[in-house]
């Protein structure tokens, strides 16, 4: 199966190294060989295979992360996920950015990233809408509030890629 | 009566040529009428004494002849009758020949008539000589009665005016005789003296007259042309006159309109202006007062006119002096011509003036001051500086603000990485191999009694070397990643180190200099311990320079006075004095210098040197930072914090010594 696909759109370079550290598929160690060593030897079990990683790219402006996002949306493999900054200095801030994502690709799974609030709740559900869909992430984040939003975003995105897939599929009939 | 007297006069000024005409024409007909009434008294007379003259000639010449010549003559013989010439040597009549020599006279020249009648006449005289006329009846009565009075009276007598003169022809003694002898005489019994006839002589004064008259008008015509001429020259004269009076009048009348606009439109000014007018003289009294100053300052002009301006209007605080001494320039304030002052309106209101004052010299000095309410200007422009003042506070904190966002936002990114790096470095060390290496270890324990057949021939033991070998690549591998994350770390923890000294530099230099007056300052300072000060009973006293303006950067020097004040006040509250008084003295030259004097515990010798040291404190609960930043703020204002005291129980004195006029330095650094 092939990995969900994240992109991160911030304008600092080092929050999309943090974000593929934590999403990334860690294919750094040889583990197969010292698993089965150590079940062998120790008689230990060996760990259950980990969540799948990410396939993570990222753009520094929301108008480069639009265009990924729309090259994407002409391939079988469209991006699930987008992480995107509120503020970036310059074009377009993250609330922009992500009204036009969504223009190119509605069922793209948006989470809004701040430091601090630059806008209200009020501010941001009038000009995004509906707020399930889209969240909230607070910087400085932790890993697994990271990991848990993506894989609970993908979970959802596949989700309603069924029901409207069936939907099609009963309207054609 | 006085429209009376008027209309006279203006009928005078105004026909005055007419009366005069009016009063000459008079004047020339009395004149006139006078003259002739003389030149015919004048002809009557000469006519009766001409006629007297004639009449008594006539009778002198019979006289004469009676006695002359008849007498002679009868004596030698001669016959004396009336018809003498048909008679030989006969004479005539004394009365027949006066006859014949008037007649003779008559015929010669002037007319003149002479006629002898009585009412006896003789005979041969009953045609001419009886009473032929009323004339003759009336002279003959009257001569009977006064014998010695003439009658006369003016007849036409022959068609022409003539003077009829009669006298009495008396009866001499010499012919008494004769005549009552006379055998034709018809009366007897005449005695001497007696009426015997009329004289009468018929003297022509129509010539007379006639001459008389036209004298009379050619004196008249002569007075008349020249009256005319006169006239003429008076119509010329007054007509100029007239004309002069005229224009002059018109004149009079424009200016005097002139004058009358010129003044409504003053009193118009003066009255509608929004300024108040008031007029004193030298002592003080108000001699005028606009409807402007009635509302500024609330008296009636009723009340004011006549008052005391300085006791009617006083001032406002502690200045000194009245108003009345402002306005005449015995007391000044400020170095304008346009000064203000406070007052207190009838009210007890204050009011702010601003006034300007003309002193006008001429019999008695003037002084006239033009005064306008500036109460709502200056509450305006306070106002408005209040407002200016919050809007720099709020943009300071609007900046701070920005700065804050800037900083939250560099260093949120940061910190993200460091914490990303932290739990990775964590998971890391959680799912480290450290553990298999210390049951490997267990395992090598529990067989170290036969350690070489463990490891050549035991089936599991045969695993120990190649497990050992691959845990040792794997934490090598886990090291090296954690090395690098923590390399990560380091350099993102003096990433955050740069952006928060690089925030601090700029903070530095966001200091906002704004102008005030020395007064603010200490008011805005005063009023943060104000209270505790009368909590505590000390007493506050300001001196000095205190209206200045300084342009300082407010918020440090709030912050250094604040401190001074408080500073000040615990020390009070540590002491025992009785004297409980903190003095705040300031003066501004081109240096703005504040000092703070209190009569508190005051400071050993050997701690003042030692004052402004970070962290020292004679505080039990002081952390010696406030003197020590009070210090740091002087130096930035480009100024010095100074303290003496003569020592422990003594109190002392803080002195803040800077420049009166900041540079904007954020506007330098914007620039």
């Amino acid at each position: 199966m092939n990995a969900a696909r994240v992109i991160v759109i911030d304008d600092n370079e080092a929050i999309h190294d943090d974000f593929r550290k934590i999403l990334a598929t860690e294919a750094d160690f040889e583990c197969d060989e010292l698993a089965a060593l150590e079940a062998e030897l120790l008689g230990l079990t060996p760990e259950p295979e980990g969540a799948q990683g990410f396939a993570v790219d990222s753009a520094i402006s929301g108008e480069a992360g639009l265009k990924l996002v729309e090259a994407s949306a002409q391939t079988d493999r469209p991006y699930n996920v987008a992480f995107v900054d509120v503020r970036m200095p310059g074009g377009w801030d993250g609330i922009e950015t992500a009204q036009r994502l969504w223009a190119a690709d509605p069922s793209l799974q948006i989470v809004i990233c701040t430091a601090y609030s630059d806008y209200t709740w009020q501010d941001m559900t009038g000009r995004l809408g509906a707020p399930g869909r889209w969240l909230i992430l607070k910087k400085p984040f932790e890993i697994m509030e990271v990991r848990q939003m993506a894989h609970s975003l993908v979970e959802k995105w596949t989700f309603r890629r069924e029901v409207e897939s069936r939907r099609a599929l009963s309207g054609g009939r | 009566m006085r429209s009376a007297k008027d209309a006279v006069e203006r009928v005078l000024n105004q026909h005055a040529l007419l009366l005069v005409a009016c009063l000459l024409l008079c004047g020339v007909l009395a004149m006139g009428w006078y003259h002739s009434t003389q030149q015919d008294k004048l002809v009557k007379d000469t006519a009766l004494q001409q006629a007297d003259i004639y009449a008594r000639a006539l009778a002198e010449f019979r006289t004469l002849y009676t006695s002359k010549v008849v007498k002679v003559a009868k004596k030698h013989g001669l016959t004396v009758t009336h018809d003498y010439e048909d008679k030989e040597a006969a004479i005539p009549l004394p009365a027949t020949l006066s006859m014949l020599l008037g007649n003779r006279i008559g015929e010669q020249s002037s007319g003149i008539q002479t006629s002898l009648y009585s009412r006896y006449p003789f005979p041969w005289r009953v045609k001419t000589g009886g009473l032929q006329d009323d004339f003759a009846r009336d002279a003959w009565v009257a001569l009977n009665e006064r014998p010695d009075e003439p009658f006369h009276r003016i007849e036409v007598v022959d068609g022409r005016q003539s003077l009829r003169y009669a006298i009495a022809d008396r009866m001499r003694p010499a012919c008494v005789n004769c005549h009552n002898t006379h055998p034709d005489t018809p009366k007897r019994d005449w005695t001497a003296g007696d009426v015997r006839g009329v004289l009468e002589v018929a003297y022509p004064i129509d010539t007379a007259v006639a001459a008389a008259a036209s004298s009379s008008r050619r004196s008249l015509a002569v007075i008349a042309v020249t009256i005319l001429a006169a006239l003429l020259v008076l119509a010329v004269v007054f007509g100029r006159q007239r004309r002069f009076s005229v224009q002059l009048e018109r004149t009079v009348a424009q200016r005097t309109a002139q004058l009358a606009a010129e003044e409504s439109f003053s009193r118009a000014v003066v009255e509608n202006i929004g300024d108040a007018i008031v007029t004193i003289d030298e002592s003080g009294r108000v001699l005028f007062y606009n409807d402007a100053a009635e509302s500024i300052f609330g008296h009636p002009k009723s009340a004011a006119v006549r008052a005391e301006l300085g006791v009617l209007i006083p001032l406002a605080g502690a200045r000194e002096g009245t108003l009345t001494d402002y306005l005449t320039g015995t007391q000044r304030v400020g170095d304008d011509r346009r000064q203000r002052l406070e007052v207190l309106r009838s009210d007890g209101e204050e009011v702010v003036i601003e006034f300007d004052v003309r002193r006008m010299t001429g019999e008695h000095t003037l002084y006239v001051a033009v005064i306008r309410d500036l109460t709502e200007v200056v509450a305006k422009d306070r106002k408005m500086r209040a407002l200016n003042e919050e809007l720099m506070r709020a943009s300071r904190q609007a900046g701070m603000a920005e700065v804050a966002t800037g900083v939250l936002h560099n260093v949120g990114n940061v910190l993200n990485s460091v914490n990303v790096s932290a739990s990775m470095v964590y998971e890391k060390l959680q799912q480290s191999k450290l553990g298999s290496l210390e049951a490997t270890v267990g395992l090598l324990a529990d067989n170290s009694d036969n350690l070489p057949e463990f490891l050549g021939a035991d089936r599991r033991g045969k695993l120990v070397i190649p497990m050992l070998s691959r845990l040792a690549g794997r934490l090598r591998e886990e090291q090296q990643q954690m090395l690098v994350e923590n390399q990560l770390v380091r350099e993102r923890v003096g990433h955050i180190k740069s952006i928060v000294s690089k925030q601090q530099k700029h903070a530095k230099f966001a200091a906002v200099v704004e102008q005030c007056s020395v007064r603010e300052l200490i008011d805005d300072a005063v009023a943060v311990v104000g209270s505790s000060l009368k909590r505590h009973e000390i007493e506050l006293v300001r001196q000095g320079d205190e209206d200045a303006l300084v342009t300082v950067d407010r918020h440090i020097v709030l912050q250094i006075l604040v401190n001074l004040v408080k500073n000040s006040k615990q020390a009070i509250e540590l002491s025992a004095s009785e004297r409980r008084q903190i003095t705040i003295v300031s003066s501004v030259t081109d240096r703005l210098t504040i000092s703070v004097t209190d009569t508190g515990i005051g400071i050993a010798a050997d701690n003042l040197e030692r004052m402004f040291t970070h962290g020292f404190t004679t505080k039990s609960d002081g952390h010696g930072f406030g003197l020590h930043n009070s210090a740091l703020g002087a130096q930035d204002l480009g100024g010095t914090l100074s303290c003496t005291s003569a020592g422990i129980g003594q109190g002392a004195t803080f002195t803040l010594d800077m420049p009166a006029t900041a540079k904007n330095k954020s506007n330098q650094e914007a620039a």
